[in-house]
């Protein structure tokens, strides 16, 4: 009698009405990368790519690109209307990458990146890039790249990647962003992507203050961006120097080195009429990789490299430091030790207008640890 | 000559029971034989002839033709006696062995009585004529001779038992490979050879009031603990049913909670394994022509060990343990958790593989709960189609239910070959499984689950999962915890359940039967030390 009051209790409950939160794979349609842009009129103009796989015998499923635009107030509205037009429930939860035009990231990049931090499913982990110009043309790029097997949120997310391994740009997704956004005492830096005739390129780094987008490093300087920030320290990173200019073959010039092991110390001194210095030392271990000149096994040689790398690396890494002053960006979290250690000071100072101003230095010691497998 | 040892007390019970029936039933037949002991004189007096006396037996028997009648010339005397005897149930090989060959050696003075005496166990002289049709029935063969007071009888049985063959559902790789059959005498036997010690006790039981159904249970009386050697047989004796024919029938009465899925006695075909069991201090239950044996009390983890593991090199034989245990989550949850994935959470897919798993279900045209059902459903059909088949089309079922399952399904596009997967890897999971009754539970037990999944995702998995152990702890196996040695924790009994230590390290019996003896007195690298 017990179980059969119980049984009618529970069965009952299956009449109840409610809300169901069952969303099934076969009926989204999953964003893979998503780029943000602003119209002239101030509206926000969303661009999704949604890959849709075309299922063969094989198994092996070729992936057609789709990409859809929406024009909205907000973020949000444009994702809305979006979702009007793609047949079925358009679903951000497994996004790969979110684009950000150049425009939209000179003004406040939060005002876009609010939605993301509010819905429960979003991909926190998605990672987050600055696109030169508009954000669309990065996302309708064609790349020649496997474009039949992969969409193009796969590729950037693996551009990036990969640049990411080789220490041209910073790791960063949409969390790791957030906390550093609102810290007044440091600032972050994104991938800076270019698209170009027939790929996407990641071409630099693009430089934030606060919630915007206040410049961009290139190149081989972007390598030492990511060095100084001390937080890559087993990664492999390569750098070509010119460390003569001897030699009439001008590939003879030139070493090719690999960063095993990378360890930074950052020292911020306040002197007692608060002036405020700050310090970074890399201590460097390389294994050379190229060096057409040979002769490696003579210790007067690696010693002669060793002092052209690190006067070379000294001097570039110091234009980086400059550099970011003119911008005004506190990538390396100068404010955030003073907040720690000098907090006194902190509180006395407007940080905006002290930290182009005060001496920011920078030394880098370059220890050759092998040469390769010729002796 | 071992089927002769079936031991004696069952015997006298057996005959007590025939004549019981013998007594109540009325049939006309056998009113002339049926009388009381003091009116045996008066009623031998009334066969004026041994053939007055064969035709009544032949009477009795409806006039079967089974039933036949030998006339044999003494060499002593030349005098004629009748062998009779039911043809079908004796060996005639053994009749010629133990009966007419001596006869026709016998010295010419030496007549029936002083043979019974000096040569044959089974050569009685009986003098009880009401007995004559029960031994007939009992596969003797009867001598009547011109004395008209008594007669013999000769135990004459045919072999109608298999030889002793390794069970089928329960093959080992190395270890013994014998197996139990349908005679219980046989399969005590097979037992005592493994257990040489007068500390086996077998205890005779009956229940059934028309089958008579025999059960032996047997248990060592050292180690086996009393409390539950009364709970065990006062439940068995407790039993009143007209016919009680399987040994499912007696489990079913017996065990504590017939309303779970979880089979509370352990059947098994293997004597080696009764043995072990038996030296933990269980108690043993076999029946009569049944080669089932049951195992009780039994712990949940009892179900996932086999014979093999403790051939093995001890690493492996944890290795294959553990890999049945998480088989067992594989058989339940597999589906539930690809059903809760598709439905509720993709987002746990990783990035790599959302597009290829998006692509494989994107054209299937029902929920996932349903594709499942019906993918669950069929491999059940031809479990249960090959089961019943003959091993010669069975066969045929195999590849018609491999081409359908693997194939044709999806390339027709009514199930993602994901779910083929999911459906494959659980079937074989619930196979490996060494107990075929813990098997099927879990084959049952998924699809609850199941059907959780597909109402509240990962939360209705865990909400099946806490009913489910709720269930298991609060599950006693004959007053032992079900679910030990994890509830109630011994750390202990762990050396015997997830993981088998090597021999040397079980010094302890498991503490969850509550053994008389815990110390298993296991000193086998003493020369280590010395």
């Amino acid at each position: 009698m017990r179980s059969v009051k119980l049984i009618s209790l529970f069965s009952s409950l299956l009449l109840l009405t409610g809300c169901w939160d069952q969303t099934q794979l076969n009926e989204t349609k999953l964003v893979r990368a998503a780029g943000f842009d602003y119209l002239k009129n101030g509206k926000i103009r969303n661009s999704a790519s949604i890959p849709q796989s075309i299922n063969t015998d094989t198994g092996t499923g070729q992936v057609n690109n789709q990409i859809f635009h929406a024009v909205g107030n907000t973020a949000r509205q444009s994702r809305i209307k979006l979702d009007r037009k793609v047949s079925e429930k358009v679903d951000a939860s497994k996004n790969l990458i979110v684009i950000l035009g150049e425009e939209a990231a000179r003004k406040d990049i939060y005002h876009i990146l609010d939605v993301f931090y509010r819905d429960p499913k979003s991909a926190l982990n998605a990672r987050i890039a600055v696109a030169k110009g508009k954000a669309s043309d990065v996302l309708s790029a064609r790349f020649e790249e496997t474009e039949t097997s992969i969409g193009v949120g796969t590729y950037l997310n693996e551009s990036i990647r990969s640049a990411e391994d080789a220490a041209i740009v910073p790791v960063e997704n949409i969390q790791t962003v957030c906390p550093i956004m609102f810290d007044p005492g440091q600032d972050f830096a994104l991938p800076y992507l270019v698209a170009e005739k027939n790929a996407v390129s990641v071409n630099g780094i693009a430089v934030f203050h606060g919630n915007k987008m206040v410049g961009t490093i290139h190149g081989a300087q972007g390598v030492l961006f990511t060095l100084l920030t001390g937080k890559q320290k087993n990664r492999s990173m390569s750098l070509t120097r010119k460390i003569s200019n001897k030699h009439k073959d001008r590939i003879l010039n030139y070493v090719s080195i690999k960063v095993k092991r990378n360890k930074r110390t950052f020292n911020v001194n306040v002197s007692p009429d608060d002036k405020i210095s700050a310090h970074i030392t890399l201590n460097m271990s390389v294994v050379i990789t190229e060096y057409p000149g040979d002769n490696l096994t003579s210790k007067k040689k690696i010693n002669k490299i060793e002092h052209a790398l690190t006067k070379s690396l000294t001097k570039e890494a110091n234009n980086v430091l400059k550099k970011l002053q003119d911008m005004n960006s506190d990538a390396f979290g100068v404010g955030r030790k003073l907040i720690a250690f000098h907090n006194p000071t902190w509180k006395k100072l407007n940080w905006n207008e002290e930290y182009p101003n005060i001496d920011y230095t920078a030394s880098v010691n370059v220890k050759v640890i092998g040469h390769g497998i010729i002796e | 000559m071992t089927f002769f040892k079936k031991p004696k007390k069952l015997l006298e019970q057996k005959q007590t029971v025939i004549e019981k029936e013998k007594e109540s039933s009325s049939s006309s037949q056998q009113t002339s034989v049926k009388k009381s002991q003091s009116e045996q004189d008066a009623n031998v007096n009334q066969h004026q002839s041994i053939n007055d006396l064969l035709n009544d037996i032949e009477k009795s028997f409806s006039s079967s033709e089974d039933l036949m009648t030998h006339w044999v010339e003494m060499p002593a005397d030349k005098s004629k006696v009748a062998l009779i005897f039911l043809d079908s149930i004796i060996d005639k090989q053994k009749l010629q062995d133990l009966i007419l060959n001596p006869l026709f050696e016998l010295d010419k003075d030496i007549d029936l009585h002083t043979f019974e005496k000096v040569i044959n166990i089974d050569f009685k002289k009986q003098t009880d004529f009401t007995k004559i049709q029960e031994l007939l029935l009992q596969s003797y063969t009867l001598i009547f001779t011109k004395d008209s007071t008594c007669f013999f009888s000769v135990f004459t049985p045919i072999k109608t038992e298999r030889d002793i063959s390794e069970p089928d559902n329960e093959a080992v790789i190395r270890g013994s490979h014998e197996g139990f059959i349908e005679s219980m005498s046989t399969n005590i036997a097979l037992i005592r050879k493994r257990l040489k010690s007068q500390k086996l006790v077998v205890k005779y039981l009956k229940v059934g009031k028309e089958t008579h159904t025999n059960i032996a249970m047997l248990y060592m009386s050292d180690i086996a603990n009393p409390e539950i050697l009364h709970e065990v047989e006062r439940r068995i004796t407790s039993i009143e049913a007209d016919s009680v024919m399987t040994p499912g029938n007696i489990e079913e009465s017996i065990e504590d909670r017939t309303f779970s899925l979880f089979p509370q006695t352990l059947s098994t075909e293997r004597p080696d394994r009764v043995a072990a069991n038996l030296m933990e201090g269980r108690v043993a239950l076999l029946y009569d022509s049944s080669p089932t044996v049951n195992l009780a009390p039994v712990n949940f983890f009892v179900f996932f060990q086999t014979p093999d593991d403790y051939n093995k090199r001890w690493m492996l034989g944890s290795f294959y343990r553990m890999i049945r245990l998480f088989s067992f989550f594989i058989a339940i949850g597999l589906p539930a958790f690809y059903i809760a994935i598709v439905s509720f959470h993709y987002e746990v897919i990783p990035s790599a593989l959302i597009l290829l798993m998006k692509s494989s279900l994107e054209n299937i045209p029902y929920p996932p709960l349903f594709e499942a059902l019906v993918m669950e459903l069929t491999i059940e059909l031809i479990r249960e189609a090959a089961i019943r088949l003959p091993t010669r089309i069975g066969s045929t079922i195999a590849i018609v239910g491999g081409l359908v399952i693997g194939d044709a399904v999806v390339k027709a596009g009514l199930i993602s070959n994901l779910m083929i997967i999911v459906v494959a890897t659980t079937a074989i999971a619930a196979y490996t499984v060494p107990s075929n009754e813990m098997s099927l539970a879990v084959r049952l037990l998924r699809f609850p689950f199941m059907v959780a999944a597909a109402t509240f995702g990962f939360l209705g998995i865990v909400f099946g999962l806490i009913i489910m152990f709720f269930h298991l702890c609060r599950l006693y196996s004959f007053g032992t915890p079900y679910f030990a040695p994890l509830a109630p924790f011994k750390i202990g009994d762990l050396k015997d359940t997830i993981i088998r230590l090597p021999f040397f390290k079980m010094n302890s019996r498991p503490s969850d039967i509550k053994p008389l003896k815990k110390d298993e007195d296991n000193h086998t690298r003493k020369w280590e030390k010395s």
